[in-house]
């Protein structure tokens, strides 16, 4: 890494030294490493699945293998990457240095939240070898609570992560609250800083629900008290209402923090000031807020009733308008500015577009009468990896470009992240567009075996799948190649960027800043 | 209305199942009309988003202009996606509650799902059949669907009936659609339920009024059948019996059955037995215990596990009457 003068990279040395530290950018390195381990096993479950599904006929998994994979797969993806991966890495890097703070305000609760995360994912991992998970990571009752023994592991896994993300939450909130440097009111606030905000709101609210819910699968097996099976008098559609009273909050848990560095990324990259900066901020809360009473939509055809269906379909054409707000005003900021295509706002234009058919294929999906055909089949497969792969994780690879000097020291090589950031479009799109076709025609999701007359789809997808992982394994190549032997660079400012991460020096030091900024204007003032 | 559903069809209808229920166009109208919708602003978006990219690149411009907000902008694209998507929403509900019409005549069947099969139950008269796998329906009819699952949640689909409905255990759900063209359609549980749910298709075959009530008089005599000796004998068609026992008096590879209740046998070991209910039952469920001169070197499975008591019972009913 950098050499040159002391920053918080070589402040001290040793591995103790990082196991035990308690400085908010070495815990997120800490991050960086096991979020993209993560990511890579969680990638490498998707390439089997891909494989698998070449042939409509078994091709070298059972279908317990392929259910086992497939439940891994998503579990991996939701809970040890995505949710984390914006809040906890990269907003652990840079929410206290664009707020010109020291650190977070619970340094010991920030670096225990790690530890959750690592104990939680073990657990949720050693669970392969008690004979694995089948249930998908929906853990839908009561097909959970008679499956094999290690869902509960599972389970306690996702409890334990649970604790972590509740934990990185509460942390935001108050440091946003009580840390903001003079002159930083939340209108002067960056774009990013109030994603989070937003994010850590839906956090602390929704994550506990999950808590709860997954505590009672774990009460139901363990002391057969009949929650949600039937057969011991419980009711197995209570937990699609819980389960989902979590897990669409988490959606937008997973999502709203990369539009808040889509927001940042934008502004710099164009040079220009940020377009409708109180409605991007305000459309946040707005998701944070309307995203608590739209789950039903997951439930549609579930035997819920048909006006409760009708107050969530609703309700959820509402959600789409403030996300509709957003991608206006970013496409408005592009207009009259200085646009620069590195990779950081590559991988931000990558979102947009990808977000855009996530946004509208999900409109079908709201549509009630639509949903009957469409739900449970590859349509939706493709639309929420639109919104999670397309939109979560392109703008998390956007985030990680545009921060790497700024964390590293070190400038990671141009022209191959911008190669890689376009191999991952093509990939992705070359994926995902068959599956939508697929889906429309009624191949239905989480299917080992399928009908021949989907096979070109199933291929089409496959192939598009190994160019996606060939980006995805060439942009994380470069980060870590050029982490240790980029060109070094110290300056401060390289992107021309307006927020306080840029006005301290390259790698930070220890505590951030020699002098606590002081704030006279709002951020992204290019006059 | 129906000419614009018809050019909608035509337009999108390749990335849809045929239609081949009443409600089938509900959905592909508004399917249709929403995906107009995300076409324009799809590529309203990209255009403006490539056009400023390409116009307002670092190269050809050298200043960024100073714009923080517009008011008259955030309004419009505020307001006009809400009476949009509200719209959609709207016409999804009204949609939806036309799909799900019961009519008071509609055709009853009932619906049993379980790991990993689908199971059709028919009445007629008081009567009632089951089938497996294949549901035969009546076109031009409204058919109501009864369902429950007896082990965990399964889900009804027909895409091209654009009908889904979860199937949930201890609970029953209805479904009602009218089928429009004869054929076989595709029938998929579409929530996951463990090891084999993606063999847990079926189909469903959709015959005239005529043939279907033909079909059903037939399955509803199959089932109602209470002669034990009819059962019996049915039974020794279905399992495989005639496949190595005559009841003719003919040799095929075993002994033939004609005559065997009641019948003194010479064993392989010189023993002579009296085939009585006992020994038939014997000789079904541990075939090697008594072998009867001459057949040494034939084996037979048991068929242990395979036929229950009953089903014994009316075996031995049948071959009672081999005079």
């Amino acid at each position: 890494m950098a050499a040159s003068g002391t920053n918080y990279i070589n402040c001290e040395k040793g591995v103790w030294s990082w196991l035990t530290t308690k400085d908010h950018k070495r815990i997120a390195l800490m991050y960086f490493f096991a979020i993209l381990a993560f990511f890579l096993v969680g990638g490498a479950f998707a390439i089997l699945l891909r494989t698998e599904l070449l042939t409509a006929e078994p091709l070298f998994m059972s279908g317990n293998t392929y259910n086992r994979a497939m439940t891994l797969h998503g579990s991996i993806m939701v809970f040890m990457v995505i949710i984390p991966g914006i809040p906890a890495l990269l907003g652990n890097f840079a929410l206290p240095l664009m707020l010109g703070a020291k650190d977070v305000a619970f340094p010991k609760i920030n670096l225990l939240s790690w530890y959750l995360l690592m104990t939680g994912a073990a657990i949720a991992i050693l669970s392969l070898f008690w004979g694995g998970v089948d249930t998908g990571w929906t853990f839908y009752t009561p097909y959970s609570s008679k499956s094999a023994d290690a869902v509960t592991m599972v389970v306690l896994g996702a409890f334990i992560m649970g604790m972590s993300s509740i934990m990185t939450g509460l942390n935001f909130i108050v440091t946003i609250h009580q840390l903001r440097a003079p002159g930083m009111t939340f209108m002067r606030m960056p774009l990013f800083v109030w994603s989070l905000y937003a994010t850590a709101i839906m956090q602390i609210l929704a994550t506990p629900v999950l808590a709860i819910t997954l505590l009672l699968i774990a009460t139901e097996r363990i002391f057969a008290i009949g929650i949600f099976d039937p057969t011991l008098g419980g009711d197995p559609v209570l937990f699609q209402h819980f389960f989902w009273f979590y897990s669409h909050p988490a959606v937008y848990i997973m999502v709203v923090p990369a539009m808040g560095i889509v927001s940042e990324v934008i502004a710099t990259f164009s040079q220009k000031t940020i377009f409708g900066y109180k409605a991007i901020a305000f459309s946040s809360i707005g998701i944070a807020a309307i995203s608590f009473l739209v789950w039903g939509h997951h439930m549609f055809v579930s035997g819920q009733s048909d006006l409760a269906g009708s107050i969530f379909a609703i309700l959820t054409m509402l959600v789409g308008v403030p996300t509709a707000i957003k991608i206006f005003n970013w496409v408005a900021t592009l207009y009259k500015g200085r646009i620069k295509l590195d990779t950081p706002m590559i991988w931000t234009l990558n979102f947009i577009a990808n977000f855009t058919v996530g946004g509208v294929t999900g409109l079908f999906l709201a549509a009630f009468a639509v949903d009957v055909h469409l739900h449970d089949t590859y349509f939706v497969v493709a639309h929420f990896h639109y919104t999670m792969l397309g939109g979560a994780l392109t703008g998390f690879f956007s985030g990680l470009y545009y921060w790497f000097p700024k964390m590293t020291g070190r400038m990671y090589n141009e022209t191959q992240g911008r190669i890689a950031a376009v191999l991952v479009f093509i990939g992705f799109n070359a994926t995902f567009i068959p599956q939508f076709i697929m889906g429309s025609q009624g191949m239905p999701r989480r299917y080992h075996t399928y009908d021949g007359i989907f096979a070109p789809y199933h291929i089409a997808s496959t192939i598009g799948s190994y160019v996606l992982a060939a980006g995805f394994i060439f942009a994380i190549y470069i980060l870590i190649r050029d982490m240790f032997k980029g060109e070094v660079c110290t300056e401060k400012n390289p992107w021309g960027g307006t927020t306080l991460e840029w006005e301290t020096q390259t790698p930070p030091i220890h505590e951030n800043f020699v002098e606590i900024p002081t704030v006279t204007s709002r951020p992204y003032e290019y006059r | 209305m129906e000419k614009i559903s018809e050019l909608l069809y035509m337009l999108f209808g390749w990335s849809l199942p045929e239609q081949a229920s009443k409600q089938a166009h509900l959905v592909d109208d508004l399917y249709g009309v929403v995906m107009i919708i995300s076409i324009v602003g799809f590529v309203g978006l990209m255009s403006a988003m490539t056009f400023f990219v390409v116009r307002y690149h670092r190269s050809n411009s050298d200043k960024s202009a100073y714009i923080p907000h517009n008011i008259l902008a955030e309004t419009i694209w505020t307001v006009i996606p809400t009476i949009i998507f509200l719209g959609i929403g709207v016409w999804g509900l009204v949609a939806y509650y036309k799909m799900n019409e019961i009519p008071d005549d509609a055709y009853k069947i009932q619906v049993t799902a379980k790991q990993w099969m689908w199971e059709f139950t028919y009445d007629k008269d008081g009567k009632e059949a089951s089938v497996t796998e294949m549901m035969y329906i009546p076109i031009d009819t409204p058919i109501l669907l009864d369902m429950s699952s007896v082990d965990v949640l399964h889900s009804f689909y027909v895409p091209s009936f654009r009908v889904k409905r979860d199937v949930v255990p201890g609970m029953r759900s209805k479904l009602s659609f009218t089928a429009t063209k004869l054929g076989d359609f595709r029938l998929f549980c579409a929530e996951f339920c463990g090891t084999s749910h993606s063999r847990m298709r079926g189909t469903v075959r959709v015959v005239s009024k005529k043939r279907f009530n033909k079909w059903l008089n037939f399955e509803i005599k199959e089932a109602n059948i209470s002669d034990p000796v009819e059962l019996g004998s049915r039974l020794f068609q279905r399992k495989g019996c005639t496949s190595c026992h005559s009841v003719d008096g003919s040799v095929i590879i075993g002994p033939s059955l004609k005559g065997i209740y009641g019948r003194q046998s010479e064993m392989q070991d010189g023993t002579k037995v009296l085939a009585d209910a006992d020994y038939i039952r014997e000789s079904i469920l541990k075939p090697q215990a008594k072998i009867v001169n001459g057949y040494s070197g034939v084996k037979m499975n048991s068929f242990a596990g395979q036929l229950d008591e009953k089903e014994l019972g009316y075996l031995i009913k049948y071959l009672e009457t081999l005079k």
